[in-house]
């Protein structure tokens, strides 16, 4: 039996090695969707092109525009009409305007005094960034403007409790007119003292109720990846996408060939039996699978500082129970297709929603339960939460029962009917 | 031995094979022959196991080794001439020793130990098929079953072929080939003539030619005036059958000595000195004949 399996397996790799387009995919659409996925698809626009119409011209407006040109991500230009500053994004030649209008106040009080923001709506992750690094930036301008505030009012409070202020003041001036000197002096010490005590107590009041502006923002804590790097959340997922891709496509071209070829015939002649048959040709999928998949996690680690904090034998055995389930999507596609090329469109049929639908890029709780059951039947759905956990959380995958028991599930569902199905189409 | 009983198989609704009784294994090399559509490739593959049939039976198929070669290349084409026969060898159980000099043995035979390091794609037609017989007689199989071996193939290699098997079957494999030309029946030990799914008989090809009910004449170099000898021809022997091939006339009747007094007569007549001889029917004809009175005719 294994010299039998062992032949089958020594062929496929002989046929591969001559099938050099073949090859070049298995090991080249891994490093391909690394280079995408590490470096390119990034959902955090770096640079903003930001349009300035200043039509206050005051000191607060300079100070905030100040601040924009002073932050490296904005790329600021300047206008003097808002309809120019439209035309701009109109043309896609800005992300964003920020206007300034004629009654422009920090602290505004009504809509003729508030800061205008337009961004560009059809270019989503430019106006998904640059709304986040306005607001950003914005709200440390508040901060600043606060601060400033609370620092006039306990100066000004502070200044009058010291008694200086008020005996220059023209009411005094008035009672104290006819009084003679020393008595003046007397009235001013004890007068002095009584509203320098409650001053400092109205002082003290204050400083009580106005908040304390360095912790008035949230203390926001990013756990797990504190940077928000895309790289970090695509490797996970990746590992997942490459294993189910190179099982998929491979293993429902494989068989799908010997049918198209002739070539099964000669094996069924043979004294191969369908299951040596079954496991001579998934063997060295399986093989190329794994390489592609250690090829993938080893990249993801140590070159894009992707960390792996679970246990990384129960991952690798989950992982085992996800590549048979893409095993046998891939042998059930092969079985029920007549040529390669209806092998190969039964196949970006099942990938493709698999790479939009598993919450690979786009996450599950935004989709509609219209859609989202579809999701539900696709082992990659249950996989890549499982993956990011290990890598990111350092969550042991055993504690997905439910993710482990899809993937069981699916696994033995598909390799069965595809047995099954492989089975009877030999015989 | 191999027995089937009563095979039938349909496809798409269409009875490819009907209520097929023989036994194999008792020639060494037995021709499988029908016209296109008769049911040649389908009851091969019910024979390899690769159509269950949908009634009847197969027996004595255990311990009994197959060999099969179809009607195209199913070979790897991208592995070379001795990758494709390492491979079969292993699938059936052969040792790397014993393979060695079996492929050593069956390449010197086929004559391509020239082309052993070449593609099997590479190859040309004959080639490819001598290297299909190779690898299916690697582990010497009690039966050998090709699908139209010499489909495609010129006159000369077509022989060739044939002389291969023949020596294939002087190892002890017994062959089942399909074929399409009636002429190759000659290399044959048993004859199956096969027409729409039916087995119409299974005899030696001599003791067919011998059966043949007919007599043929001819009329050698007949020349422009054929057709005007044609019809003369067939109002003097009423119910005859009467064709040309080349310039030459042919003339099949059932009677023997009627018919040659007529058309001698008819002959002598002429100016042209045309005269009739008698000459030994063809597989062609004896196959022909017998596919006609299949067909539900009297035949000619």
């Amino acid at each position: 039996m294994w010299q039998r399996i062992q032949a089958v397996v020594g062929k496929e790799f002989i046929q591969l090695r001559r099938d050099r387009r073949t090859l070049a995919m298995m090991v080249m659409l891994p490093v391909l969707w690394l280079v995408a996925f590490g470096y390119a698809v990034n959902f955090d626009v770096e640079t903003i092109r930001v349009v300035i119409v200043d039509k206050a011209a005051s000191a607060e407006s300079s100070a905030v525009i100040d601040q924009v040109k002073e932050e490296e991500d904005f790329k600021v230009v300047e206008e003097s009409e808002l309809d120019d500053g439209k035309n701009r994004l109109k043309l896609g030649e800005t992300d964003v305007i920020i206007a300034f209008p004629k009654q422009y106040k920090q602290f505004a009080r009504n809509k003729q005094e508030r800061l205008q923001v337009q961004v560009d709506g059809s270019r989503l992750f430019q106006a998904q960034s640059a709304l986040r690094k306005i607001n950003g930036l914005l709200a440390d301008v508040q901060q600043s403007n606060m601060k400033k505030m609370q620092q006039d009012i306990r100066e000004k409070l502070t200044t009058n409790s010291s008694g200086t202020k008020w005996s220059e003041s023209p009411q005094w001036k008035a009672i104290t007119k006819n009084l003679p000197p020393e008595k003046v002096a007397q009235l001013q010490s004890g007068f002095g003292k009584l509203s320098a005590e409650q001053m400092k107590k109205v002082a003290k009041e204050m400083e009580q109720s106005l908040p304390n502006t360095d912790d008035l923002q949230p203390a926001v804590d990013v756990l797990y990846n504190p940077d928000l790097k895309s790289v970090s959340f695509m490797i996970p997922g990746l590992v997942g996408l490459v294993l189910i891709f190179i099982t998929t496509l491979m293993t429902a071209m494989g068989v799908v060939r010997e049918k198209e070829r002739g070539t099964l015939e000669q094996l069924i002649v043979s004294p191969l039996g369908s299951f040596e048959l079954l496991l001579g040709k998934l063997i060295p999928y399986c093989l190329i699978a794994v390489f592609d998949f250690l090829l993938v996690f080893a990249v993801g680690v140590w070159f894009f500082d992707v960390p792996f904090r679970g246990d990384l034998l129960p991952f690798l055995g989950v992982s085992c129970l996800f590549l048979l389930a893409s095993l046998g999507i891939g042998l059930l596609i092969s079985t029920v297709s007549q040529n390669q090329q209806q092998a190969m469109q039964l196949a970006i049929l099942t990938l493709v929603p698999q790479f939009i639908l598993s919450g690979f890029v786009f996450p599950l709780e935004a989709m509609p339960w219209g859609i989202r059951w579809l999701s539900y039947l696709m082992p990659l759905t249950y996989y890549i939460p499982i993956s990011r956990g290990s890598f990111l959380k350092g969550v042991s995958p055993l504690t997905d029962e439910w993710g482990i028991i899809a993937l069981a599930i699916a696994a033995v569902l598909f390799l069965v009917l595809a047995t099954a199905r492989f089975r009877r189409s030999l015989g | 031995m191999l027995k089937l009983t009563n095979i039938s198989y349909s496809y798409r609704g269409k009875k490819a094979l009907d209520q097929i009784s023989f036994t194999l294994g008792g020639e060494n090399i037995t021709g499988l022959i029908g016209p296109d559509g008769a049911g040649k490739t389908t009851l091969l593959k019910v024979i390899a196991g690769l159509y269950r049939p949908e009634s009847g039976q197969i027996s004595g198929r255990e311990g009994f080794t197959l060999g099969y070669v179809s009607q195209f290349f199913g070979l790897y084409g991208e592995m070379s001439v001795q990758e494709n026969l390492h491979f079969y060898g292993r699938l059936n159980g052969l040792s790397y020793p014993e393979r060695t000099q079996r492929i050593a043995e069956l390449l010197h035979w086929t004559g391509l130990a020239s082309a052993i390091d070449r593609e099997a794609g590479a190859l040309s037609g004959g080639m490819k098929q001598k290297l299909s017989i190779a690898a299916a007689v690697l582990h010497r199989p009690d039966l050998l079953l090709l699908d139209e071996p010499t489909n495609g193939v010129d006159p000369l290699s077509r022989r060739e072929m044939w002389k291969l098997l023949q020596s294939v079957a002087e190892g002890g494999t017994k062959i089942l080939a399909s074929t399409q030309y009636l002429d190759e029946a000659a290399y044959c030990d048993q004859v199956m003539l096969l027409h729409k799914g039916q087995l119409l008989v299974a005899d030696s090809p001599s003791r067919l030619l011998e059966d043949f009910p007919f007599r043929i004449w001819a009329i050698r170099d007949a020349g422009r005036e054929r057709i005007k000898w044609m019809d003369k021809i067939r109002e003097v022997v009423p119910g005859c059958e009467v064709f040309s091939k080349g310039r030459d006339l042919y003339i099949l009747h059932r009677e023997e000595m009627s018919v040659q007094r007529k058309i001698n007569t008819l002959l002598s007549s002429s100016r042209d000195g045309l005269a009739l001889e008698e000459v030994n029917p063809l597989y062609e004809e004896v196959f022909t004949q017998r596919f006609l009175e299949a067909d539900g005719g009297k035949g000619r």
